[in-house]
Parts: C-alpha cells; sequence; structure tokens
C-alpha cells in the first residue's frame, strides 16, 4: 500500500494542473466561441483553392 | 444561354437554387436568378474571386434562401450617438457586433469571414455560429453603414448589438467566470468521487481520515466560489419574501459543506462533500445550457439611436446647410433627399411627396403625401426631394413615444415565473416545514447533533437537484430542436404561456403575404414582342412619380429596354399618362371594365391602350402575394380552435378579401390598424385569454411587446425583432404550428419529470424520517434521481421527435 504515497500527490497535482490549465485556457479567452472554430478547419487555405 | 428554349423547364437561380416562376427570369451574361438580389449577390461574389462560397455550400447540402431586398437605411450607423452605444474603439481599432439574420451553413461563415478581403478598411470578422453574431473590426476608413449595406447586399441582415467597452468587457467577464465555475465544479466533483468512493468501499483508518481531508479541501473552492450565484439568489428571493429552488439548495450545500466539516472534526461519518458538489456541478451544467440556448443579445436597449441621422439639410438664410440632427428644433424647414429615412415628424412642405410609410402602416406599398399632411419619423422619401417643416423631434415624435413604452415595458417584464416553478415553491415550502419539524423533534428525541443529521439529510437526500433540473432539462431538447429548424426563444418561459394562448392575431403585409408590392402578372395582348410593350410602358411611366409607377419601374429594371423618346406628356388625373412616342398616341393606367380580369380581382391592374384604336396592348398585374402555405397554416389554427385575427395597417377591401380567402370570420379582421391600435386590440383581447401575436414590421413591435407571446418573423425590422419573445429566421410560417406542438409536449416533459423528482423526493424523505440517513444514500439516491430526470428529458415525447423528423426529411 505504500504506492500510494506516490500515486496519491500525483493524482492531485496532476488534477491541479489540468484545473490550472483549464482556468488559464477560460481567461485567455480559449472557450468563448464553443461552435465555429470546429467548422472554420475545414476550410482551405487560401492558395490551395481552386 | 437560350433562354428561349429554356423557357419550357423549370429555371432554377443560380445563386439560391429556388426555382424560378415562369418569365421571372433575370438574366445576366451565361446565369439566370430569380430576383435582382440574387443577381447582386452572384456578382460580388464573382468579381471578388469568392466563388468556392457554392462549392462549400455544395458540398454541405445547404440551401441559400433568396435574397430579400428591402430598402434599409443605414446612416444612423454613422452617428455619434449610434457609435457611443454600439461600437468600441480602441486604439484606432473599431469593433463592432452584428446579429446576423440569414445565416444557414458553413458557407455563410467562410463568406462573413472573408469580407475583410473586400470591405475597405475592414481588418477581421470573426461569425459565431453558435449564436449567429459577428464582430467586425475595422480602422477609420470604414463607415459602419457602408459595412452593414455590404452584408445587406450579400443577402444577410446586420442586427447591431450593444458594446461599448464597459458592458463588452462586463460580458465576457461574466460568461468566462460562470465557465470557470461549472468547470471547476466538475473537475472537484470527479476528484472527490475518487476518495468518496474508496471509502464507502471500506478504506479505514488513516486513509479515511486523510481522503476525508482531501475531499474537504477539494470542496472548499465549489462552495465558495462555484455556488455563489446560488446564494445570491437565494438571498435576493429572500429580500423579496419570495420562495426560490436556490433556497432549499444553499441550505443544503451551506450546511451538507459545514455540518459535513464539524463530523470531519470531531471523527464522525456523516460526510456529505461528494454529494454537494455534485449538486453544484449538475444544477450549473443545466441552467448554463439553457441559457446558452435562449442567449440572443437583441434587447430593446439603445432603439432610440436607430432614429439619428448625421446630416440633415437645415434651411439657415434661404440655403440648405448639412448639420447634425440634434442642432434641429420644431419649426425648422429642412430638405430630404431622395431615398433618405426621415428622422422627425415633419409636416409635408411641398406640394407632393411619396414615402415609405411601412414604419407606421406595416405596407410597403408606397404612399402619397400632399403638402399640409405630416409624415412620421421612420419613414423614407422614395419620391424627388422634398421640403418639410419640423413639428417634433426625439422622444416626442411618434415613433419615439413607441419605443419609449417598448423600453419601458420590457424593462419592468423580466422573467415571467413558470407555473411549474410555482408548484416547486409549495414542495420547497413542504420541505422546508418538514425539516424544520425533523430538526426539533429529533432535538427532543436525540440531542442537537442527530437533530442536525437528520434535518440534513432530508434536505440532501430529498433530492433538490431532480427538482431543480427539472425544468431547465426540459427545455434544452426542445430549444434545441427549435434552434435547428429557425426558431429563435429568446425567453425560454413564452414556451409555457404558448400552452394558454386562445387569440392569435396575425399581421398581413410579410406575416402572411410576401409584403412586396410588385408585378405578379402581365398578359400582352398584341402582337407585338413581351420587350417592345415594356420598353413603351417604360418610357410612359419614367417621369411618373406614382406609387403604381415606381413598382413598374421596378419590374422593368430587370429587362434591357430601348429607350424611347416621347412627345405630348399628359397626366391624367386618377386615371394614367397619355403620351406619344414615334408618333403613335399610347395611354396607361385604369383598365376598362370590359377588359378586368376576375381571377385578378384583388390586384391593381393597369393597362396599356393604344390611343387611336382604343385597343388594349397588355395590362399588368400588381399585387403582394400571399405566402407559400398561408391557407394551410391558417386552416391548420383554426382547426386546433384558436380564434385567430388579422390586424392590418392595410385598407378595408383588402383585408376583407384576405380574411375571406383565409376563412377567417369578419368581425375578427381588424383593419387600417396603427401600431397603437394594435396594441390596445392586444389589451382588449388580453381579458379573455392570452395572446399570440405574430408580426414584421415596425408597426407590428408595440404590439409584439405586449402580447402574452410576440413572434417576430424572418426579415423583420430591428425594431420588432428586439421587442420581440421569439424570432423566427424563416419567413415561413408553418414552423408556428411546430413551435405549437413543441411548447405543448415540452409542457408534457415538465409534468414527467416533476412526477420523477417529487417521487425520490417522497422515498427520499421518508427514508430520512425514519433514520436511514447516511452519506452513501445520498450518494446512490442523487445521481439516481438526477440521471432518471436528464433521460426523461432527452427522450422527449414521441410527437416531440416526430415533429422534428418529419421537418428533417423535408429538407431533402
Amino acid at each position: 500500500m505504500n504506492i500510494i504515497y506516490f500515486l496519491l500527490p500525483l493524482a492531485l497535482v496532476l488534477g491541479g494542473v489540468f484545473v490550472a490549465f483549464f482556468i488559464w485556457a477560460t481567461k485567455n479567452g480559449q472557450y468563448d466561441d464553443l461552435d465555429t472554430p470546429a467548422k472554420r478547419m475545414l476550410f482551405d487555405d487560401e492558395n490551395h483553392t481552386n | 444561354m437560350e433562354i428561349q428554349g429554356q423557357k419550357q423547364t423549370l429555371l432554377k437561380c443560380d445563386h439560391c437554387e429556388e426555382t424560378i416562376p415562369k418569365d421571372m427570369e433575370i438574366v445576366s451574361q451565361d446565369h439566370v436568378f430569380c430576383c435582382h438580389g440574387c443577381k447582386t449577390v452572384y456578382s460580388i461574389l464573382g468579381s471578388n474571386n469568392l466563388q468556392d462560397f457554392y462549392k462549400i455550400r455544395d458540398d454541405e447540402g445547404a440551401k441559400i434562401a433568396p435574397v430579400n431586398k428591402k430598402v434599409q437605411d443605414f446612416s444612423y450607423m454613422d452617428d455619434d450617438s449610434f457609435i457611443s452605444e454600439f461600437v468600441m474603439t480602441k486604439n484606432g481599432i473599431s469593433t463592432v457586433k452584428f446579429y446576423i439574420e440569414g445565416i444557414h451553413c458553413m458557407a455563410c461563415l467562410w463568406l462573413i469571414e472573408k469580407t475583410p478581403s473586400f470591405i475597405q478598411g475592414l481588418t477581421s470578422a470573426r461569425l459565431n455560429i453558435g449564436d449567429n453574431t459577428a464582430v467586425f473590426e475595422f480602422t477609420e476608413q470604414t463607415k459602419i453603414s457602408e459595412l452593414a449595406n455590404a452584408l445587406t447586399r450579400l443577402g444577410y441582415a446586420p442586427h447591431p448589438l450593444k458594446m461599448n467597452e464597459s458592458s463588452y468587457n462586463l460580458q465576457k467577464r461574466e460568461e468566462r467566470t460562470e465557465l470557470l465555475r461549472i468547470g471547476l465544479a466538475g473537475a472537484s466533483m470527479g476528484n472527490i468521487m475518487l476518495y468518496a468512493i474508496s471509502n464507502y468501499a471500506g478504506a479505514d483508518g488513516f486513509y479515511r481520515i486523510l481522503f476525508n481531508w482531501i475531499s474537504f479541501a477539494i470542496a472548499i473552492p465549489v462552495i465558495f466560489y462555484s455556488a455563489i450565484p446560488f446564494y445570491k439568489t437565494s438571498l435576493q428571493a429572500i429580500r423579496m419574501r419570495t420562495l426560490s429552488i436556490d433556497i432549499p439548495l444553499s441550505i443544503a450545500m451551506l450546511g451538507g459543506f459545514f455540518f459535513s466539516t464539524a463530523s470531519m472534526l470531531t471523527g464522525g461519518d456523516a460526510l456529505y462533500f461528494d454529494s454537494i458538489t455534485a449538486l453544484v456541478f449538475l444544477i450549473l451544467l443545466s441552467r448554463y445550457f439553457v441559457k446558452k440556448a435562449t442567449q440572443s443579445g437583441l434587447n430593446a436597449k439603445g432603439l432610440q439611436t436607430f432614429f439619428t441621422n448625421t446630416g440633415v439639410l437645415k434651411e439657415v438664410d434661404g440655403k440648405f446647410k448639412s448639420v447634425h440632427g440634434k442642432y434641429i428644433s420644431q419649426g425648422d424647414r429642412v430638405k430630404i433627399l431622395s431615398g433618405e429615412k426621415i428622422i422627425f415628424d415633419v409636416e409635408l412642405d411641398s406640394d407632393k411627396a411619396v414615402i415609405d410609410n411601412s414604419i407606421i402602416t406595416g405596407e410597403s406599398k408606397p404612399q402619397e403625401v400632399i403638402a399640409g399632411e405630416t409624415l412620421n419619423a421612420g419613414s423614407i422619401n422614395i419620391g424627388p426631394e422634398i421640403t418639410a417643416i419640423v413639428r417634433t423631434i426625439g422622444e416626442q415624435t411618434r415613433i419615439g413615444k413607441i419605443i419609449k413604452e417598448i423600453e419601458a415595458s420590457s424593462k419592468g417584464q423580466g422573467k415571467t415565473v413558470l407555473r411549474a416553478d410555482k408548484i416547486a415553491k409549495y414542495f420547497i415550502a413542504l420541505v422546508l416545514i418538514l425539516t424544520t419539524y425533523i430538526g426539533i423533534y429529533s432535538y427532543i428525541q436525540y440531542g442537537l447533533h442527530e437533530a442536525i443529521a437528520r434535518a440534513l439529510a432530508v434536505i440532501i437526500i430529498s433530492c433538490p437537484c431532480a427538482l431543480a433540473m427539472a425544468t431547465p432539462l426540459s427545455f434544452i431538447k426542445s430549444l434545441g430542436q427549435l434552434k435547428s429548424s429557425g426558431v429563435l426563444v429568446k425567453n425560454e418561459s413564452v414556451l409555457e404561456n404558448i400552452n394558454e394562448v386562445k387569440h392569435i392575431i396575425l399581421d398581413k403585409t410579410g406575416t402572411l403575404t410576401e409584403g412586396r408590392f410588385e408585378v405578379l402578372d402581365f398578359k400582352n395582348m398584341s402582337s407585338m414582342r413581351d420587350l417592345e410593350i415594356h420598353s413603351i410602358a417604360n418610357a410612359l411611366e419614367a417621369r411618373s412619380i406614382h406609387p403604381i409607377a415606381l413598382s413598374l419601374k421596378e419590374y422593368f429594371n430587370r429587362y434591357r429596354l430601348e429607350s424611347f423618346s416621347i412627345e405630348n406628356f399628359q397626366i391624367i388625373n386618377g386615371l394614367g399618362i397619355k403620351a406619344t412616342i414615334d408618333g403613335v398616341s399610347y395611354f396607361l393606367g385604369k383598365v376598362n371594365k370590359a377588359h378586368r380580369d376576375e381571377s385578378l380581382s384583388q390586384m391593381t391592374l393597369v393597362g396599356l391602350y393604344n390611343e387611336e384604336t382604343k385597343e388594349i396592348m397588355a395590362t399588368y398585374a400588381l399585387g403582394d402575394k400571399l405566402k407559400d402555405g398561408a391557407i394551410e397554416k391558417v386552416e391548420e389554427l383554426l382547426a386546433k380552435g384558436f380564434s385567430l385575427h388579422i390586424a392590418s395597417g392595410d385598407n378595408e377591401g383588402v383585408v376583407r378579401s384576405l380574411g375571406k380567402d383565409l376563412g377567417i370570420k369578419s368581425e375578427n379582421l381588424h383593419a387600417e390598424q396603427s401600431p397603437e391600435d394594435k396594441a390596445h386590440l392586444i389589451a382588449t383581447l388580453k381579458e379573455s385569454g392570452k395572446v399570440l401575436m405574430v408580426g414584421d414590421g415596425a408597426n407590428d413591435a408595440l404590439a409584439l411587446q405586449k402580447a402574452d407571446v410576440g413572434i417576430a418573423v424572418g426579415g423583420a425590422v430591428d425594431l420588432s425583432l428586439r421587442a420581440s419573445d421569439i424570432f423566427l429566421s424563416t419567413s415561413d410560417i408553418k414552423v408556428i404550428s411546430k413551435l405549437i406542438t413543441t411548447a405543448a409536449e415540452t409542457n408534457k416533459v415538465i409534468i414527467r419529470n416533476f412526477a420523477f423528482s417529487i417521487a425520490y423526493n417522497t422515498a427520499g424523505v421518508l427514508l430520512a424520517l425514519n433514520g436511514y440517513v447516511s452519506p452513501l444514500l445520498a450518494a446512490i439516491f442523487m445521481p439516481l434521481s438526477s440521471v432518471t430526470v436528464v433521460l426523461s428529458s432527452f427522450m422527449g415525447t414521441r410527437r416531440l421527435n416526430k415533429c422534428f423528423k418529419v421537418q428533417q426529411g423535408d429538407l431533402k
């Protein structure tokens, strides 16, 4: 059961890192528009059309 | 392309792919179009190398609506008062946000974001396809009115959204905070689950204590950050002395947290950290979805600035000088150019004027005004330039008063409380009373600790969660389905009102009919070619500014006609025009009784005669066409037992014959209605039941605001769009019966959800009453009840699912 002393902090730190990343992304405006980017990426680049 | 040969087969517009009615095609080079709007869009796209639009559209299989070309004056957008309300400027870059009507598919997204490549000064355009809003950034070179015009020419209708710096940042911050609260609660819920399950599974000793502490630590941000909105609404409810579902939720959250903490410190076992974080997360999430589905930003604020204008030609010492609208006062004489919007109530000084007075009458048919009569603010001068004397300005004008009333009544309204929520209140009261009772009873029997433990258990186990989610969840599916079929519900609580509607008032022009006064039929009775006839008629009408002449000229515009010089031009008042071309005298005007066509009795007939032989050469029939499916639609609504009314600004005769065609009782036909009359009509009808109003024009705006349910149909003007509760982005009124079905079915889902949650609640309370109180019970009970409600909501009802399946079939 000693492994728990390694895994427990790891799980907490990992969780914390992801929450921190989520907070950063939200504050940075990454989630301001949840629908459009998924479609926008489907368009061809300018030079490859025609 | 050989048009002659193509006439046999059905032509399709090269832009919108609509089938073109016979002989109505417009030919330009190798392409055919159904209207000038479509032709314009096609040529704009062509000249800017944007033909990929059609490729993307075809890949998507989407359908583009024909471009509805309405005369719109956006000059108010260049005015300072508009800019201060709707435009944000930072470091030389200005930003404006529009709600864009007419977004269909990815091709539209592509096109809107390509606008910087052909509009001068525009640096960026970003469209949010979720809520159909677009943010444009531009430098000083761009005029907003030009941007709006460009969007209109492309076939979209831009509606500006309020965006000065503070409100924009505030809104952005609010949205992000909301997301943060949900994300944090979700992450905490997931992590606590890990430790809670270990404990339920039988972790003991040191691990158990450690896991408890970790759960406690993770729950802190949820209770003190994520759950803040619940506390706020609870306090508000308490201050207003009403009950809200948020009160038991707040008690459960805060009480559960502090009791669990105390329990943890004293070595007890009653820990609810997992349940309360799940509670916060699930309810925040369900409310967020409803908000996302209804949010549009189209409110009635700032409407006043739509009736300002930068340049007004004011007479100073006998000369007309351009001054800002705010320097105009009563009694000033102003000049109004052709095509300009009038922004004051004025008295006409020139002999005659032709105006588009749709803002008051709802009729797009040009109106003739003679000297001394009043022109209302908001009407557009479509004839030659005129002079007029300003009578009233600003809020004192007729339209100003209407806007003021719309703004005032939209402020006081807020969200109506759903009946379901009213019922929930009794339940909340019951739970609170039971809790108190159990608390007191347990205190006498077992002491303080047990009293708190049991009272809390009742509140947490009685699952307010399912109850709180029952209503918002029911709406998510319906709102989503409605949105995808072009119905934007701005306020979900009106769906309930729809179920109680007794009277339905339909506007005529633009709602039942196409809203355009145009040539619908042409008959050539001579041996000449069509084009020759048109050329002659065009030459005769060239100098006339009569309303009918303007519509005829619009029609002639689509042909490449010969020009003739005319002699002996003569206007015969009330009858028509006489003139000589190439030695032949013609008359264009009223048709002899003998030549009347009974099938066209509802239309205005104009005939072209050869004056010498008195022979009729051709007739033009002008009118406003009924929309496709309007008759079936009205029959359907009548069959459902609604009392149907038509309220129109048009004259008695037209309304009467329309009512007869549609089978509407003559006492329910209301003709010559002013905006104020329509609002009054609604007030009268409201006495005998709820009223649903469908309209599109500025003249309907006040009525839409006053009705229990106000529906603005596609192509509506800003004023009515903002005053309405529901906005149809299609002009297809068939959607209304779908809306009615959806409302009824949503109500059934709400009731079902309530039944489930109340069943769970009762079971929970009974268990808690009998002393079966444990965190594990709560941990099982809450998700179980919530999942039931979620499943019940997303399964919908059979009719709800069917209603939209049929529609998808239609599209294919």
